[in-house]
């Protein structure tokens, strides 16, 4: 947790920050009660309070203990808002940019509660899982301000680090672990996206440790703990799924057999064909994002009735 | 109706109001300015139906002449009027009032005297909106944006953008739609777009995109715009129902693509809440806040904070419908695994959704046909106890067996069936699909007894089930397996016959490869093979083929004919290899090697034994771990003998023989041993066998089965030594003495449940022919309890022929085991030696009329041979038995005429028919019957005394009695004055020459 210097030197580095065309300071509404509020300009905080201007384009810096005020409200920045939209609209890399700016140029008020430098930081983190940059991941899980970390208030941003700690163990294939991980967090009420994610996980690591039919399973709750939502795991657990599908033998003898007078529509492998054809139609549907099949899972369409 | 506004303040306008503030209060009322200013408090008042009133009345009173009285600020009159009727959804009435503000009362050339004079237009247009004039709405807008004044006119964009989307959807035009919405999409914080107004329109696009089939239109909408479309999660509960039930829509009109993407954009429910508790934290006791172009207020998140807890709650947040329809989404493409997934994520997060019923039994159901065993079990056991009264409890119940049933758990499938049959009630769907699976189940895990009792039950109870075709196949098919041949031909006949269309019954290709097995096992084999070619040409790619080429290769082989053996073998091979059935070609090879590796019985016949290695090497590179592997470790002996691979085989077998003593219920132990011994003695000496069989590499002091196989085979070796011909006296003794200690160490040191059939069955031989042949039993009947049907005719031949020594019931009882093995065994000397002994049996009991049947059946000419003089003395006594004094009498003769020289039969038989000829005393031709039997008796002396009255006769002390007793009636007749002797009856004879 940081300190502030004395209030005299604080005010002396914002007003000389302020000369320099360099001035860092946030809009923010201070609540004091339901009908006094004070639009202000914070120019750097701690947990227990905040330096700020009264007006934009003020010199005249101002101190408030936190815990005088009931709340205080952070304009969302127009950066932030920007690179949002960038990760609503699924542009990973232009996200992954803009938050990545944000989180460095609202660094100051990372105690505040909620602010959008440690908001812009965790989205930075989604934007490099979305990309499968797990190295960077790693790193910048490893890395983050725990000030930052400790103001995010959400409980689901709290738990997303749990899961970081198996997309971790994913990018080492460490499967026992991340099994463990994955099992441990299936059995908790997560939202959507994040029972997707511990259920892809937990194919990779069955899948990892040769358990086809369970890895298959588990790859299923990937596609559907979110509707495909997480497009990215989804996608990805269809692919590994259909790719287990081809692997298994009872499905090479059924593709061998199809449409041949020994084919055995009753025998597993059929049925498992079946199946195969079925995701890689769900693929096309919806959860292959519009993406043309993979080379080697195109053979699929062959058995498609 | 989907009409956006804002504020109402612009709306309303303040002309015809100021005047107002300096007139009376009553004659305020009495003119346009008076009625004017109380409609617009009335109206700021929310007091629509008020205001309206006032104005309503206004116009009725004033209009005639406001024009010349008041000028075009009368209008303003008229659409105020308006915006009351649209508040009121009074659509035609707005309409009209618009209509009137803009045609009668036009502003000047500069735009003066009627201030809403243009914006009636715009009201015009939300007007006809709201009356779903789509056409007449984007005509109005359309006007108003051409003939606004820009400065004067101002109107809301994001509205306005949304109104253009929204009636252009309406109207279908979709691109023109989709549009309008991306404008008002992509200035959202500047127009200030509002989130109720972009959800309306999104629904506009879904229902024109669903209702013109048009899906790639919305993919491409959303790729552009997601970011745009995807509210704030706090922001999105209102509107997350809206989201769920266009993607029903879209499901419904099987829009597949549509319908993911639409529930793809309903936030987590916990995100949701979290989000709107985070920013309702950080208001304070604050009612709103604007943050950029957005408000928030405490209100709307106190309000969604409490539905998405209550939701949560009642465990019937969004996610219970989200998981329902992707679960729709899935099995309705295939992937029924998929749906399980999203049913048993319903089941362990919103175990108290008041879907739960229906989502359990889905659970079920798709836990089912995935194979899912033991949760089908798990989830329909809660689902039967949470919802006993279900009415989806029978479909569970049969979901729960059928699933464990056709995913082959028979196991599972006995023991709930088991306990689930006796609380159903008969003669319901239940009891038939319990009493089906529990039948079922016993077959296919080979327990064959308790199986036929269900599945007879079964055919009897349901004649109607649905079940009724596998019911019947499984019935009769069963009774094969309980080695009932000729019963099971019977049931099999009559099931194709009842059931002969291939459409409706899937078991004919199966019914008829066991019916050629029957007919193969009763010894009938071109009925065999007729059925076989009925199989092969009408149902070529029936999954029996590659077995059903075994077995004709097996008939072919039994008929001599090798070549085309051969060739049914190979075709099994080929076919089962590529079917990937890998036990059928293993089995297919072992006939190769062992037909092919045959030791040749003739000098110029074919060696094939080369050939044979062949197979023999595919074998084990291919099918090392095939059940047939004892069969080809013995089939290949002799052929890798005659290539020097003698020793190869011989430890290969030694191996196939420690493998098969270690693997329980293992099949061919006795023929591997068997030939192991064979092979092993031609290098090594009797107790080098010995001392190997006791100490046998791999097999463990415990592993009685084994143990006590080889000491069996040690048996054999003696026997054969004791049994030599060319063998001497004292090799003999020692063999039979070797033969006596190793049967009682099997009597005394291994416990009956340790041995094999096979073992059992040669020790209770073993004991049968000692002085205590009741000491037998035991060992049968532990081998007739066992649900392997190994040596069972042997088994039950052996307890009947020790039965038949007993009681009355004993004798009865043996007789019923004698019928089994004469109907069933495929051994025709078991079937032989059961027949002899069951006409001895059922003379004992004198029952001569079965004895006599049977007897003629023995003798016909597609009877038996073993015993044959026996049973025609039997034929003879039977005859007697009865009464039946002239057959009796015809029998003995024919015995005595055939076995003269047996005179263990032909004495007792001669001596019977003269006491019969004599006591009838009658004449034949002029030839008293009494003279006839002396003749007949001494006429048999003459000619057999050279067998039994001379010193070095061979005959036995029993035939030698009998003999003389037929020597002393002879006599005893010949002292009555009415009989001549021979030498009289020579004498009168010379004389009358």
């Amino acid at each position: 947790m940081k300190t502030f210097l004395s209030l005299a030197a604080s005010v002396l580095a914002l007003i000389a920050s302020a000369a320099n065309g360099q001035r860092f300071q946030q809009e923010a509404n201070i609540i004091y009660h339901a009908d006094r509020v004070e639009r202000v300009w914070i120019g750097d905080a701690d947990k227990s309070q905040i330096l700020y201007y009264t007006t934009e384009r003020g010199v005249d810096v101002q101190r408030l203990a936190i815990s005088k005020a009931q709340s205080i409200w952070l304009m969302e920045p127009p950066a932030y808002t920007a690179a949002l939209e960038a990760f609503q609209g699924r542009r990973y890399e232009e996200a992954l940019e803009g938050f990545q700016a944000v989180s460095r140029e609202y660094e100051k008020l990372y105690e505040l509660p909620d602010n959008h430098g440690a908001l812009a930081y965790f989205y930075s983190m989604e934007c490099l899982r979305k990309l499968e940059r797990l190295e960077e991941l790693s790193k910048a899980v490893e890395t983050i301000n725990p000030a930052a970390r400790d103001s995010l208030t959400r409980p689901y941003h709290k738990t997303q680090f749990e899961l970081y700690a198996m997309w971790d163990a994913i990018r080492t294939k460490s499967w026992d672990r991340v099994e463990l991980i994955a099992n441990e967090r299936l059995g908790q009420k997560l939202p959507g996206f994040q029972r997707a994610q511990a259920g892809y996980g937990l194919g990779l690591a069955l899948e990892g440790q040769g358990k086809t039919i369970e890895a298959i399973n588990a790859y299923d709750i990937a596609m559907t703990a979110d509707s495909g939502t997480s497009e990215v795991v989804a996608k990805n657990a269809a692919e590994n799924a259909m790719r287990l599908y081809l692997q298994d033998e009872g499905v090479k003898l059924a593709q061998k057999l199809y449409g041949t007078p020994d084919e055995d529509p009753r025998s597993q492998g059929a049925a498992r064909l079946n199946e195969a054809v079925a995701v890689m139609k769900l693929y096309e549907i919806s959860l292959g994002g519009g993406e043309a099949l993979p080379g080697e899972l195109a053979v699929l369409k062959k058995y498609s009735k | 109706m989907h009409l956006i506004q804002r504020s109402i303040a612009p709306i309303i306008g303040v002309l015809l109001t100021a005047t107002s503030l300096i007139m009376p209060a009553r004659a305020q009322l009495e003119t346009p300015q008076g009625m004017n200013a109380a409609a617009t408090t009335a109206m700021e008042a929310g007091k629509w139906e008020e205001a309206l009133k006032v104005l309503t009345t206004c116009v009725e009173r004033f209009d005639g002449r406001a024009l010349q009285l008041y000028g075009p600020q009368f209008g303003v009159t008229w659409y105020r009027k308006g915006v009351c009727e649209m508040r009121l959804k009074q659509w035609d009435a707005a309409i009209e009032s618009f209509k009137v503000c803009y045609e009668k009362y036009p502003s000047d050339a500069q735009g003066v005297g009627n201030p809403f004079h243009k914006r009636a237009l715009l009201r015009w247009g939300e007007a006809s909106q709201g009356a779903e004039d789509w056409e007449a709405a984007l005509k109005m807008y359309e006007k108003f944006l051409k003939e606004r004044n820009k400065d004067t006119d101002k109107f809301d964009p994001g509205a306005m953008y949304i109104n253009l989307a929204i009636c252009n959807l309406k109207l279908n035009k979709i691109d023109e739609g989709s549009k309008h919405l991306a404008t008002a999409l992509k200035n959202k914080e500047s127009y200030g777009t509002s989130d109720s107004g972009i959800v309306s329109a999104f629904q506009a696009l879904v229902s024109a995109v669903i209702e013109k089939r048009d899906e790639k239109a919305l993919t491409s909408f959303l790729d552009t715009n997601r970011a745009d479309i995807l509210i704030e999660p706090y922001e999105m509960a209102p509107y997350a129902p809206v989201f769920l039930k266009l993607g029903a829509e879209a499901f419904q009109s099987e829009m597949k693509t549509v319908a993911f993407e639409l529930y793809q954009l309903v936030p987590s429910t916990q995100v949701m809440l979290e989000d709107a508790e985070a920013r309702l934290a950080r208001l304070g006791d604050r009612a709103g806040i604007r943050d950029g172009s957005r408000v928030i207020r405490r209100k709307e998140l106190s309000d969604t904070i409490s539905r998405l807890k209550k939701s949560l709650d009642s465990n019937d947040p969004n996610e219970v419908v989200q998981w329902a329809a992707t679960a729709f989404l899935h099995e309705s493409t295939g992937n029924v695994r998929g749906a399980y997934a999203c049913y048993q994520q319903i089941e362990d997060y919103f175990p108290r959704s008041k879907r739960r019923e229906t989502n359990l039994y889905n659970l079920v159901r798709t836990a089912s046909m995935t194979g899912h065993v033991t949760e089908t079990e798990k989830y329909g056991k809660s689902f039967l106890d949470v919802y006993p009264d279900s009415d989806h409890v029978k479909d569970v119940q049969r979901l729960m067996l059928s699933s464990l049933f056709y995913d082959g758990k028979y196991e599972e499938c006995i023991k709930i069936a088991t306990d689930l049959l006796p609380t159903l009630e008969e003669k319901t769907a239940e009891h038939d699909i319990c009493l089906y699976v529990l039948g079922g189940s016993f077959y296919y895990t080979a327990q064959f007894a308790e199986a036929q009792e269900r599945l007879d039950q079964h055919v009897e109870m349901y004649p109607e089930s649905q079940f009724v075709i596998p019911a019947r196949y499984f019935q009769a098919s069963n009774k094969s397996r309980l080695q009932f041949w000729a019963a099971s031909a019977e049931m099999l006949d009559k099931f194709l016959s009842d059931y002969p269309d291939p459409s409706e019954n899937i078991y004919i290709p199966f019914a008829l490869f066991d019916r050629a097995n029957c007919h193969y096992a009763l010894d009938e084999l071109d009925a065999a093979l007729d059925k076989l070619a009925r199989l092969q040409t009408e149902f070529p790619n029936a999954d029996v083929m590659e077995m059903a080429l075994n077995l004709k290769g097996n008939i072919l082989q039994n008929q001599g004919q090798k070549q085309e053996a051969e060739e049914s073998y190979l075709k099994a091979l080929e076919l089962a290899e590529r079917r990937g059935n890998d036990i059928v070609a293993s089995e297919s090879l072992s006939y190769l090697v062992g037909m092919l590796g045959e030791k040749p019985k003739q000098k110029d016949a074919p060696d094939r034994l080369a050939d044979a290695v062949t197979f023999a090497d595919r074998f084990w590179e291919k099918y090392p771990d095939s059940p047939y592997k004892a069969q080809v470790a013995v089939g290949q002996i002799f052929a890798m003998q005659s290539v020097d691979r003698g020793e190869e085989a011989l430890d290969r077998l030694q191996g196939v023989i420690t493998t098969l003593a270690n693997t329980p219920g293992a099949v061919g132990m006795e023929e591997a041993i068997g030939s192991f011994t064979e092979a092993y003695l031609e290098k090594h000496t009797t107790d080098e066998l010995k001392d190997l069989y006791y100490n046998f590499p791999g097999i463990s002091i415990s592993n009685m089965a084994a143990r006590a196989l080889l000491r069996i085979a040690l048996i054999g070796v003696f026997e054969e030594q004791a049994s030599d011909p060319k063998g001497d006296d004292q090799q003999k003794l020692r063999a039979n003495a070797g033969i006596k200690v190793l049967f009682t160490d099997l009597k005394n040191e291994f416990d009956v449940k340790d041995l094999s059939n096979f073992i059992l069955v040669r020790v209770g031989d073993f004991i049968r022919g000692t002085k205590s042949p009741k000491e037998a039993v035991p060992y049968y009947a532990e081998a007739l309890s066992r649900e392997s049907q190994d040596y069972r005719f042997p088994a039950l031949f052996g307890r009947a022929a020790v039965l038949a020594q007993g009681t009355e019931a004993e004798k009865k009882a043996a007789i019923e085991d004698f019928k089994r093995v004469i109907s069933d065994s495929q051994d025709r000397g078991d079937k032989d030696r059961a027949m002899f002994q069951m006409i001895e049996t059922q003379m004992a009991l004198k029952e001569y009329e079965a004895a006599k049947d049977n007897a003629r059946t023995y003798l016909s000419k597609d009877g038996y041979n073993g015993r044959k003089p026996e049973v025609a003395m039997m034929l003879a006594q039977a005859y007697d038995g009865l009464g039946m004094d002239e057959d009796a009498l015809s029998a003995y003769n024919n015995v005595v005429a055939s076995y003269m020289g047996s005179i263990r039969i032909s004495a007792p038989a001669l001596k019977r028919s003269m006491e019969i000829a004599w006591q009838r005393n009658g004449s034949t031709e002029g030839l008293s019957d009494r003279q006839a039997a002396y003749n007949a008796g001494r006429n048999y002396i003459d000619l057999t005394r050279r067998i039994v009255d001379t010193p070095d006769t061979k005959a036995s002390s029993e035939e030698i009695a009998a003999w003389k007793e037929v020597e002393a009636l002879t006599e005893q007749y010949v002292a009555d004055p009415d009989v001549k002797s021979k030498e009289q009856l020579d004498e009168e004879a010379q004389n009358r020459r």
